[in-house]
Formats: C-alpha cells, structure tokens, sequence
C-alpha cells in the first residue's frame, strides 16, 4: 500500500504539533481580539468599544466554562429529535438502494475486487454522511431564527456555547448512529457481493506425475468464477491446494474415490484481512557503496519509489527498531512490495532476480537469507526463520558508509568488524543479527542493469493479523471524523450566516479541505500554468499551460495578483482540515491495520485541534449576533 | 413591496415559464416520420425549422441509435445535474494522477466513470484504451500481467463499441491491437500463445471460432472487416487515410501467413494462407478507394492499365513520324548556349555545382512532352496526334498518381510477396530454412547445414522461374536470405569447413550482401 | 404589594434597525427610560410597530442596544444569568411543533438545569394548570391556537420565574380564554411576581395593569398608574341608586348654580380607547414629545 505521507508516533509528533497549535490558536486569538476591538469601537466609540469587546471576550470565556452538562445534553436530545423529525433515515434508504444497484458499477471481474467493493462502500458512506451532515448542521440554527423557536431557548439561562455544543453532539449523535448502521449494511455488502467459489471438474485435471498408491496426482485449473480461475494441485495423498489469484484463495476438499474424485471449493481466503505491519526506515546504498536517502529515478513522473541497480553494491535498506524475540518468537515474516524496471528485456518468462539480506547494524554481519524471482504490483512474502541455516553466500561484514560534509564515515568503524563472524554455518536471529531490537534489511536486484524500486512502506514485517472486522470499522471512524469536522463548521458558520449560504460556506470549505495538497501546491507556485488570474488569461486565451504568457502588461498585473492571492491560498490551505488524510479506504481496501498509534490518535488529535477553535469561533459568533430579527 | 406589484411579477414569471415550456415541446416533439428516418425529412420541413428530433435523427444523435442504452450511465449524467462536463474532467484528472501512481485498479474504475459520463466521447475511448493496453501493459514486469492489460485495453474499446455501435474507428481499434500490440510487441510470441489459449476471453467476446483459428491476425482481421462494414455504410472515417483504413484487413492475412511459418507451420496450410492473402491484396487493389478530391475513387490495381493504356498511345503517336522527338531534342540541344551544353557534356563526377545546376536545366528543356511532339505533326494526322497525346499524358498522370497511392501502403512489394511466397519451391525453402535454425540451436550441425543447403536450392529454383524473374532484385527478400546465408556460414565455421566458391546462391550475396551489412552494422 | 425594588430598568434605551450595509432603516425605540418594580403589572400599550415588542426584545437580551442599557435584576440585559428567574411568553408561543407537551416542558425544565425530581412535579403542575392533560402526549403541531397559548405560558412558568414578560398574552384566545390569561396574570401577582406584558388589546391592559406605558413610534407618550391615567380631572360621575325624579332635577339645579353642566348621567364608558386615541392625536400634532419614565412619574 501507499502511504505518500508517513505519520510519526503519537510520542515523536505530540510535543512539536501541540507547540505550533498554541501559537496558532494564540495567534488567532489575539487577532480576533483586535478585530474584536476594532469593530467595537467603530460601534460604540473608543471609550465603550472596548470595554464592550473586553467584556465579551471575557463572559465567552465564562461561557466555555460554565457549560451545564444537563442543558447540553437537552440541546443535544433536541438536536436528535430535529434530525428524526428531518427525515435523515431516507439517507440510509438511499444508501440501500445505491447499494442495490451497485452492481452496475462494480466489476467484479477486477484484479481486485475486494478492493473495488471496499472503496466504493466507503466512498458511497462518505458522501452521503458528509452530505447528510452538511444539510442537518447549516440548516438547523437558522431555521430555529427564522421560526423564532431560537427566541424560546435563549431567553432561558442557556449560553451560546451550550448551543452550539448541544447542536454539534446531537448531529453527531444521529450521524454516528446512521454511520453504524452504514457500516454494519456495507460489511455484509462487501463480503457477500465478491464471496464465490469455483467448480473443479475432475475432466480438466491432467495427471502430474507418477501415481502413488494408485492415487495419481493431478494439476489443472478451476472452472471460471468472477472472471478468474485458479491453478490447482492435488497431490498424491488426496490434499488439494489452490493457488492465490486475484488476491485470494480458497480452500479445497478432495473426496470421491480415486478414479472419480469430487472436489469441495470453499470460499475466498485472504480477501479481507488486517494485517499489523511494522515499518522500517528506508534508506539506500548507492553503486559506489555509500549510504543515501534517495535511489536513483528511472524517470518516474512520481518521486514515491526510487531505484537500485541490479549486479551492483545497490542496496535498499529497511531498518527496523524495537522488533523483540517476544513478538517474533519464529521469525520475522518479511512482506513486500517492489516494482521492478528492465533496462533490457532478458528472459521475460522469468521474474527478475532479487536478494534479501538480513544486517546486524552493530555488528555489520549481513546474511542473505533468501534470493527470489521478483513479481511486481504484487506482495512477495518471505520468512526469515529463527535459525538460519539455508543461506546463499556473500556472508560478509560490512560498514555503514556515508558521506557527510565532513569526510566519509563509517559506523561501525571498519577496523572493529569481526570478520570471523562471517565464517559459521548457522546463525540465530535473534543473537546474531539483531542487536538493541534493531535489525536492517537489505533487498538487492541481482541482475545487471535491471532495476529494482521502493518505497518506505513498500517492505514491512508482518507483525501480526488483526480483525479485519474491527479494522473495517476503524476505516468507518474516518469517515465519523470528517462527519464531525463537515458538522462543526456547518453549525459555526450557521451561527452568523443564513442556511444555504452557511451551506455554500460548509461545502467551500469541504471542497477546501478535500483539496487542501492541491491548494498549497497551488499557493507554493508550484502547479502549471500559474495562479488562478494567470489561469484565467489561459482560459480566455485557450492557450495551454506550457507556453511563456506573451509579457506585457496584463500578464505582469496577472501575476502580481497571483502571488497576493496565493497567499491568501496559503492560509485557506492551512486553516481547513485535511479531509483526505482522514480516508482509510486504502487501508482497509489492501488489508493493513489501521495501528491505534499513529494513524488513529494523531489524525483524532488533529481532527480535534481543528474541531475545538472551530467550536469557540461558533460560541463567539452565536454570542455577538441579535437573535431576533 | 405592493401586494400588486407581487402579483404582476408572479405573473410574469408564468408567462415567460409558460412561453419557454412551448418552445421547448415544439422544438422536442418527436418527429412525423419517426419510422423511416433518414433522408425524407427534407420534404416535409420545407421552411420550417427542422425540430430536435428530426436533427437527431439526422444526424444520428439520439441514444438509441448511437449504441446501446446504459440506464446506469444515464443515472449518473442526471445525477451531475448538467456538471457532466466539470465532473468528467474532474475524474480525468483523479485517472491522470492514478496512472502516476500506478494505482491500476482505481485507474479501470475511474475510467469507466468518465466513460459512463461521456458515453459518446470517441477520443475517450480510444485515448484510454491506448493507455490501458499500451502504457499500463508494460509497467508490469510479468508479461501474463502485461497481456491482461491489452486485453483490458480492448475490453474497454468494446464496451465503447457497444455505446457506439456505428463508429468505425474504435472497431478498427479492436483490429489494430489484437493484431499488432498482440502480435508485434517484444512479447509477441508469448502473447500469441496466451491469447490462443485465452478461452475466457473468446468466451466473453462471443467468439466461438475452432481453437486452431484463433490466431490473432485472424481475430484482429474480422475486426478489421468490421469496420469496412461500417465505412461501407457510410460511417465516418475521421482523420484516417483510407488506403491505409483499407489495407489492414489484407496485411492481417500476410502477417499471419508470416506469423504462422515462424511458429513452424509450412505445406498446405502455409500455402493457402498466401494465396488467400494475395487474393485479398488484389480484392483490396480493386476497391474504390476514394481520394484528397470529393467523389474521386481511385483503384490500385489499375497503374498497369493505365500504363497499357498510355503505352498504346504514344506507340501511336509515334508511329506518324519515327524519330520526330529524337530529331526535336537534336534540335533544341543545338540551340543552347555552348556553356550549358558543355555542363550538360561534362560527365557528372566532374560537373562542378555550377554545372550541375545547368545541367539539370538542359536536361529539363530537353524532354518532349507528348504534346509538343503531336503539334510538331503536320497534315490530316494532327488533330489525332494531339487527341492521342493528351490521352497518354492523362494515362500517365493517373499512373503516376495511383503509384503514389501504391507507396503508401507498400503495395507492390506485397502483392509480388503473396505470388513468390505461396510457390512450392518458397515455402520449402521457407520449411528448411525453420529446420535449420532449430537444428543449429539444438547444435545439430549436420542436420543445419543439410537444411540450409536443401533451402538455398529451393530459393535457386524459384529465382530461376520465368515468371520470378525479377525476384532476386527484391531487396527485402535478398537481405532476409543473406541473413540466413549468414547463419549457414556459422554452421561451416563451426564444422571448419569452408564456404564453397560456387555458392549456389552467389548472385544473390553479390546484389544484397552489400545492404545487409550496412543494415546489420557489419 | 408593590415594593420599592427595582426589577427593570432601562437608561435611555435605543434601537435603530440598520439593513446589510450599516445604513440606518428604523428607529424602532428612541431614548426609552423605565423603571419596574417588584410585584407591578406594568402594561405596555401601543399600536403596531411602535416598539413594544423591541423594548421587551432588547429587556430579555434578544436584541442588543444601539446606545442606552436596559438592567434587569439590577444586570446587563445579555446576561443570561438573569434569565433564571424570567419567564417569557413570546408573542406567538415559538415552540418546536415535533415535540409534545411534556417533551416541551422536560426540554425547557432542562434548561434551567432543574433536578429532575422537581422537574417532573413541576410538569405535572404546569400541564394540570393549563388545563392540557388530555393533550400532553400530542405533538404541537396538532395544537389549536388556544393550545399553544396555553402550552406556551406553562413553559414561561417551568422555573417559578419572578419577573414574567408576556407578549400580547391573550392574542388567540377565545373570550373565556382571555379571562382566565387575565385572572392569571392577577393571581401571579398576588404571588409577588413582577409581570411585564405588552399589547395592543386596551382591555387586557386596563383589566390587569397596575401601570402603563403608552409608546407611539418609539417613544413613550405617557406612563403612569392605570387609574389616574383615566381619571378625566374636569369630569365628574355621579353614580347613584334610589334616586327620585325630583331629587335629580334638584341635583342639577345644584350644578347649574355652581356654574357646571350636565353632561350626562348614566353608565360610564371605557375611556383608555379615547386615551390612547388622544394621545395618538397629540403626538401627530406635537411630534417629540416624550415622557421620562422615572420613579414616581404619573402619580
């Protein structure tokens, strides 16, 4: 799977993002109280201005404080009833039938179809939660002004921040009841609509090899199901096994007697799981055996895996920290994923052929555990057992070298290796190649000139296997985080602006935050074809986005606007929550588990440290305005 | 705002709801002659706008009659809510960015929403395809991965068939990469052979052809006649050249008349394939194909008429007065300056580039048109010398175009290749020289060396044939035999024997060894 | 029962309406002064649009002021701590219509952060005071106008509120609705409640109002104690039973000779109308003029 931006742990990130929210929440805070003043005084004239906006800031913050649990909880229960009273369970109906017809859209014929099915549930979810969230939150708080049932409320002690809370849980109340439900609909969905199994037809099975016992054993393929087939071997002693194919198995029962065998194919094996991986740090080791951050670029427009050369000292270096002989008691079970780039076309019958090594980053004693055939787009698993015993040569001891700015370095020092090490016939894991928990890994591409390309996550341990049940519904809570963040501005923005228009301003800052990469590439210059008045001129001109503006005039005005407004993009991008990094669909879809830390308690923590100023601003807002009209 | 002035705006609004409603059913209604659709609509509209329906219908715009109806697909435009044109480009950019990153299955199945969105896009169809079963295919390094991705290319193009049932091109799509990406690419021999074996495939393309033709010339052949079908009834064929539109069903049949002796098939079926791609080369060389002008058809099998034709003429012409242009170019040389006819004289190794300039004017002025030679006739035979004149001038114009049309599709070259290459005496030599290539790589160098002889004999024989007698000139056919003279000289070697000096096929070495080298870098 | 403690109080209170871009629409109250005392039926009395909605608006914090300030319970009008002890009954009860009666009165117990104990006696009080047990499980949009009223008093009443303002109480209610809305209003007094209430309907005010406040185009024309309002000083009524025809002739006798003129002698007439009628006319005639509210003013 692809993880363009890795999370650090809770511990690495917590300090330094908690540090740069502060100031920004400071920031932002004493802007407000600026702009707080200023519209103050031009109200009421210096001397009253300020002690009207001081006073607000001041009772707000009473207000934050002084939240009665019990009238928020009446507020949320009455935002529940009003969602009820809505009609939102028309969304679930809608979700149902979009389910009903999703056969028209889902191929199952795909080379991976449980991924297909995945995604498309948990895109469908998501845009039919965030729509539902959007409507009920931006509509809610003006419809009770517009009605004057709003009046009602406020005249009993109840403070804005209680309304606002109260209209933000109960919402999330009814969108997270909805979601369970989705959920739970879209699990069978998904694992009834890619569920299937094979006939096996005793006539399409030729013998492989010599009978045993007169039992002969037999190899062939499946009958066709969902637009694939399986190989499949039957070995002497009656025991069937079916070979993966389009991400997954299946389990087969040989019966019958010898001369008419009947076959008994179960369903898929291996579609959904939720595999626990263990990341290393990559790093590579370039032809001339220094150590590097980057590999070579085979030309690639995407700078996500780099490359090492085959027949040479190239290497790609995973190092893993913490890995304890408790958690690996057998051995580490190594998954990867490679992309293999032929400079030559070579025998292409045959994969490429790789080499993985294991290091001991104290001692420098590498072994190479295991030399493959590669396969690309395609997990390769290797399992490195606890005893060592099979290994193919180039047993050697071997320093870390690089080259900072102030000479080479070695680490360890090269007149420290034991090659003695080197000599022995068995090694154990644990004691010999592992030291502190820490242990590289090294893939190399054995053939010249062919190339073999990573990327950081591309090489895992495969540490364990979670529910992919509880994995399903962890993909489930990023969808609730964005419910709750689309809720939470659509209720703040709905505190100062009429529905639709509070709902324009919710969908702009969805569309904002779902595109919030593309808008700070945009603000950073680094996008064809310029800023959006630079754009414009394109449009209008037709001209594409490579070719030099005619300069002049109107392209220097252009572009002058361009970097003020792409400033302002800069901060549009940096104030809207990231939604995309609250999508798990890729996790779920391709089987990995989403670990608690990071990728749970950071994108949580973030989605909070927008939802909380986001809230405040709300409770400011309901605070300052007439609600009578 | 007054109670009245509301009511009068209401009103408005009606009138104009009303006024749009009417335009729009009179635009929209359907058509009178709904049956018979094309060509009578002309009567009847007469000064009358011709209604939506009726330019639907003569266009062939409505659903029905581009392809097949997809209520999915339908679903989904209404769904855009008229943003059907934000939202495709939207999911081109998100497939864009998936083909970056390689994330192939999201990449098929954002391709087929844009495709549901814009049903009718032609060059969506075909620029994706190309992208599935070109650019897709060789990112994977296995080439079962690889021929899965072609497939999928074609897949896609078939599913835009059946939205578009009546565009040519993207059939002829289908024909172009069953028979070139399958069978040229670097992995051809084992794409071929996947394919062969592709049961599902042919299962899902409906194709119950016996398994020995599925062959994928063959397969991209059918396609191919497909969509001549469709160009016959008068489809358009967009910005292709139509000689060239037309010649790959023919060239299909030579190719797989080739493929099939490089997989070793010879004798009767080899030769049948040659005759059958020769007939189809000259059935292709007598369609109209039609021409840069309007309603202009040309054939190619008519230059050698046309030659006849004009041949006949000037021998006519010529007939009045023997030796008249011989004697009008004596004239004219004597008439021209001493410098240029002493460029002109200078032999060409030594004409400075002045002389070659000069040169080349004296030779222009020297040559008689037909015409100028019929108006030098005098008496009762002058109108008819000139009427003959321009005819073979005309006879020779269309010979020299309909030439220009033969080159673009290598015309002569294949015509004459389907004759030589279905003779007993080319596809033995053909058969032995497969047998010596498979005994050399099994080291067998007697065998090798028996089998190349036996092959160059059989070449001897057919170059020696009357009617082959300008084959040995056939520079393609010449390098391709000194290759394997090449190989049969590895076998002396090896053997330690020497080359014999009375080589049967020495002349052959003598006309094309020279080319050969300087093809092969030697 | 009126004691000296001040529960409402405004200072000069205005309000102008400004439209989108700041500009200035209404003066909808112009330097409003009042004061309000504990245990006073204060009635608030103008025609449409002149005010009396607005002062009851910017006195419950609903709306903020252009300049002045109006206090309640010796607070800023904002505060909503004020609100503990206020009930408000809107002009029309502004109720969520999906909730039923009890549904209303637990939502709005709630907010006032009642213990549930209390709150549910409470209900059950409330809903047996207004006489809507029968129809306390219907959802409110199935309520009848009179219903809503009824349902909406109880909800100003859930928190045993000290100060009540009400909103055109009686709009909507049938004759013997009215009555019981009027006898109360009387009876929360006579419990010691201070109660605000403003309409257009000049027989509630005069039935029930201790004093009034008569506003016309956002300004207070004349305040003063009900009784002395309408007492027409250079008028006299004789009402009078057992009379003989002589003694009547010789009653005016008596009159005529001390320079006066009878009038009439007969029932007596409703007399806020022409009041309020009068004081319209003035104010056309004499536009600016203005009555400071302060204590003891009208007496």
């Amino acid at each position: 799977m692809v993880i363009e931006n890795p999370l650090p742990h809770f511990a690495e990130w917590f300090p330094a993002a908690a540090a740069s929210w502060l100031l920004v929440v400071g920031v932002l805070i004493v802007a407000a109280l600026v702009l707080g003043c200023l519209v103050s005084v031009l109200r009421y004239g210096p001397r009253l201005g300020f002690t009207v906006a001081l006073g607000t800031a001041v009772s707000g913050v009473v207000d934050l404080v002084c939240m009665s649990p019990r009238r928020v909880a009446a507020l949320s229960w009455l935002a529940v009833k009003e969602a009820i009273r809505r009609r939102v369970i028309l969304v679930f109906v809608l979700f149902v039938v979009i389910l009903l017809f999703a056969g028209w859209f889902l191929d199952v014929g795909s080379s991976e179809p449980a991924k297909l099915y995945l995604s498309f549930v948990l895109t469908a979810t998501t845009y039919l939660v965030l729509l539902l969230a959007l409507f009920l939150s931006a509509f809610s708080l003006p419809t009770d002004v517009k009605s004057r049932t709003i009046q009602t409320v406020v005249t009993k002690p109840v403070r804005p921040s209680e309304i606002v809370l109260g209209r933000m849980l109960g919402f999330t109340i009814v969108g997270t009841a909805l979601l369970l439900l989705m959920s739970v609909v879209s699990y069978f969905f998904v694992t009834r609509g890619v569920s299937h199994t094979h006939e096996v037809l005793a006539e399409n099975l030729r013998p492989a090899g010599p009978a045993v016992d007169g039992r002969q054993p037999l190899s062939g393929t499946t009958e066709s199901s969902q637009g694939h087939r399986h190989r499949l071997f039957v070995d002497a002693a009656g025991k069937g096994v079916i070979e993966s194919e389009f991400g997954h198995w299946h389990e087969i029962q040989v019966g019958g007697t010898s001369d008419k065998p009947s076959f008994e194919v179960g369903g898929p094996e291996g579609m959904f799981q939720a595999r626990v991986p263990i990341y290393g740090k990559l790093r590579f080791r370039s032809r001339e055996g220094v150590d590097i951050d980057r590999g070579i670029n085979v030309g690639d427009e995407w700078f996500y895996r780099s490359f090492i050369q085959g027949g040479s000292v190239a290497a790609a270096i995973w190092t893993f920290s913490n890995i304890r002989e408790s958690q690996f008691p057998d051995g580490l079970p190594v998954e990867m994923n490679i992309e293999v780039f032929r400079t030559y076309k070579g025998n292409i019958e045959k994969g490429v052929l790789g080499s993985l090594s294991l290091r001991n980053p104290r001692t420098g004693l590498i072994v190479e555990v295991k030399v493959f055939e590669s396969k690309d787009f395609t997990p390769l698993f290797i399992f490195v057992p606890r005893k060592i015993t099979e290994f193919s040569g180039a047993d050697v001891i071997s320093s870390k070298r690089e080259t900072p700015d102030k000479g080479v370095e070695f680490s360890p020092p090269q007149n420290l290796l034991d090659r003695r090490l080197a000599e022995r016939k068995e090694f154990d894991l644990f004691n010999d190649l592992v030291a502190d928990g820490e242990v590289e890994v090294w893939l190399r591409c054995l053939e010249p000139s062919q190339y073999f390309g990573a990327g950081q996550p591309d090489l895992w341990l495969h540490a364990a296997d979670a529910s992919f049940e509880v994995n399903f519904f962890k993909g489930y809570f990023g969808i609730w985080l964005q419910m709750v963040l689309v809720i939470a501005f659509g209720v703040t923005f709905s505190t100062f602006l009429s529905g639709p228009v509070a709902m324009l301003a919710t969908v702009g800052a969805m569309i904002g935050g779902f595109f919030s990469d593309f808008l700070t590439r945009l603000s950073q210059h680094a996008v064809l074809g310029g800023g959006p008045f630079e754009a414009i001129i394109r449009l209008v001109r037709q001209e594409n986005l490579m070719t030099e503006l005619e300069p002049g005039l109107r392209t220097t005005a252009a572009q002058m606007a361009d970097r003020v407004a792409e400033a302002g993009l800069w901060v549009i991008a940096h104030i809207l929550p990231p939604f995309t990094e609250f999508n798990y669909a890729d996790w779920v879809a391709y089987g990995f588990d989403i670990t608690w830390d990071p990728w749970i308690v950071v994108p949580a923590l973030r989605a909070l440290a927008f939802l909380v100023p986001v809230f405040v601003a709300g409770c400011f807002f309901l605070k300052t305005r007439e609600v009578a009209q | 705002m007054s109670p009245q002035h509301a009511f009068a705006r209401k009103i408005f609004y009606l009138i104009g709801l009303v006024l749009l409603v009417a335009v729009l059913s009179w635009l929209g209604q359907p058509t009178a002659s709904e049956g018979s659709v094309e060509g009578k609509e002309e009567s009847a509209s007469g000064f009358r706008l011709p209604n939506l329906a009726q330019l639907r219908l003569r266009y062939k715009l409505s659903e029905a009659q581009l392809g097949e109806i997809d209520p999915a697909g339908t679903t989904i435009k209404l769904a855009t809510l008229g943003l059907r044109g934000v939202a495709a480009n939207i999911l081109w950019e998100k497939a864009n960015n998936y083909k970056m990153k390689k994330d192939w299955t999201n990449l098929s199945a954002t391709l087929q929403q844009i495709t549901r969105l814009e049903p009718h896009f032609i060059s969506v169809w075909r620029f994706q395809a190309w992208n599935l079963s070109y650019n897709v295919s060789v990112e994977f390094d296995d080439y079962r991965e690889r021929y899965r991705w072609v497939i999928r290319g074609i897949d896609f193009l078939r599913d835009g068939i059946r939205r578009n049932e009546r565009e040519p091109m993207l059939v002829w799509d289908v024909g172009w990469y069953i028979t070139h990406k399958i069978g040229t690419a670097d992995e051809s021999k084992q794409f071929r052979r996947l394919f062969k074996e592709d049961d599902e495939t042919f299962q899902r393309w409906e194709d119950y052809r016996p398994a020995a033709d599925r062959d994928n010339w063959l397969v991209g052949k059918d396609w191919f006649w497909r969509s001549e079908k469709l160009v016959d009834q008068g489809a358009d064929l967009r910005k292709t050249t139509p000689v060239l539109f037309f010649s790959h069903r023919p060239m299909s049949q030579m190719n797989y008349s080739e493929a099939i002796e490089k997989d070793g098939i010879f004798g009767e079926k080899a030769k049948e394939a040659w005759k059958k791609a020769g007939d189809e080369w000259f059935e292709f060389g007598a369609r109209a194909i039609p021409t840069t002008e309007k309603d202009r058809y040309i054939h190619l099998n008519d230059a050698e008429q046309f030659d006849k034709e004009a041949a006949d003429r000037i021998a006519k012409l010529e007939a009045f007065e023997p030796g008249l242009r011989e004697k009008i170019r004596k004239e004219r040389y004597e008439k021209l300056p001493a410098a240029k006819r002493k460029a002109y004289e200078t032999p060409p190794e030594k004409r400075t580039r002045d002389d070659w300039e000069k040169a080349q004017e004296v030779a222009e002025q020297l040559i008689v048109t037909h015409d100028q030679l019929a108006r030098q006739i005098s008496g009762p035979n002058r109108p008819i010398a000139i009427k003959l004149a321009r005819e073979a001038a005309e006879f020779e114009k269309k010979a020299e175009e309909n030439r220009l049309y033969r080159q673009i599709v290598n015309f002569e070259f294949w015509r004459e290749r389907a004759r030589y290459e279905q003779t007993p005496e080319a596809i033995f030599a053909r058969e032995y020289a497969f047998k010596g290539a498979e005994a050399l790589a099994n080291a067998d160098l007697i065998k090798a060396r028996e089998m190349y002889e036996q092959c160059f004999a059989k070449w001897r024989q057919l170059f020696d044939r009357k009617d082959f007698a300008q084959l040995k000139n056939d520079d393609s056919l010449g390098q391709e035999i000194v290759g394997i003279i090449y190989k049969y000289r590895q076998v002396l070697e090896k053997s330690d024997q020497p080359f014999p000096k009375d080589f049967v096929l020495n002349d052959i070495l003598e006309l094309h060894e020279k080319n050969w080298r300087a093809r092969e870098g030697k | 029962m009126q004691s000296s403690e001040v529960v409402i109080e405004t200072r000069s209170l205005s309000k102008v309406y400004r439209d989108f871009w700041g500009r200035q629409k209404v003066r909808a109250l112009k330097a409003l002064d009042l004061e309000i005392r504990r245990g006073e039926i204060f009635g608030l009395l103008g025609p449409n649009g002149s005010g009396k909605t607005t002062t009851v608006k910017l006195v419950l914090g609903l709306l903020f002021p252009t300049s002045g300030q109006a206090l309640v319970f010796g607070r800023d009008a904002t505060d909503v701590k004020k609100n503990e002890r206020i009930g408000y009954l809107p002009e029309e009860s502004y109720l969520y219509r999906f909730l039923n009666a009890e549904e209303t009165l637990e939502f709005y117990g709630r907010l006032f952060d009642m213990p549930a104990p209390l709150r549910r006696q409470r209900i059950a009080d409330l809903i047996e005071m207004v006489g809507l047990g029968w129809a306390k499980r219907r959802q409110l949009r199935e309520y009848s106008k009179g219903m809503t009223r009824r349902i909406g008093l109880a909800q100003a009443l859930i928190n045993d509120p000290e100060l009540i303002v009400l909103d055109e109480p009686t709009t909507g209610l049938d004759p013997i609705g009215c009555r019981e809305m009027k006898d109360l209003i009387l009876r929360l007094r006579d419990e010691g409640k201070t109660i605000l209430m403003c309409s257009h309907l000049l027989a509630d005010v005069q039935d029930v109002c201790d004093r009034i406040g008569i506003l016309y185009q956002g300004e207070l024309q004349e305040l003063g104690r009900v009784d002395s309002l309408l007492k027409v000083r250079d008028t006299t009524e004789i009402r009078a039973t057992g009379l003989s025809e002589a003694c009547q002739a010789e009653i005016r006798q008596v009159i005529e000779r001390h320079g006066g003129q009878v009038l009439s002698i007969g029932n007596p007439t409703t007399t806020l109308e022409e009041l309020f009628l009068h004081i319209i006319r003035e104010s056309e005639a004499h536009p600016g003029r203005r009555v400071r509210g302060g204590a003891g003013n009208g007496h």
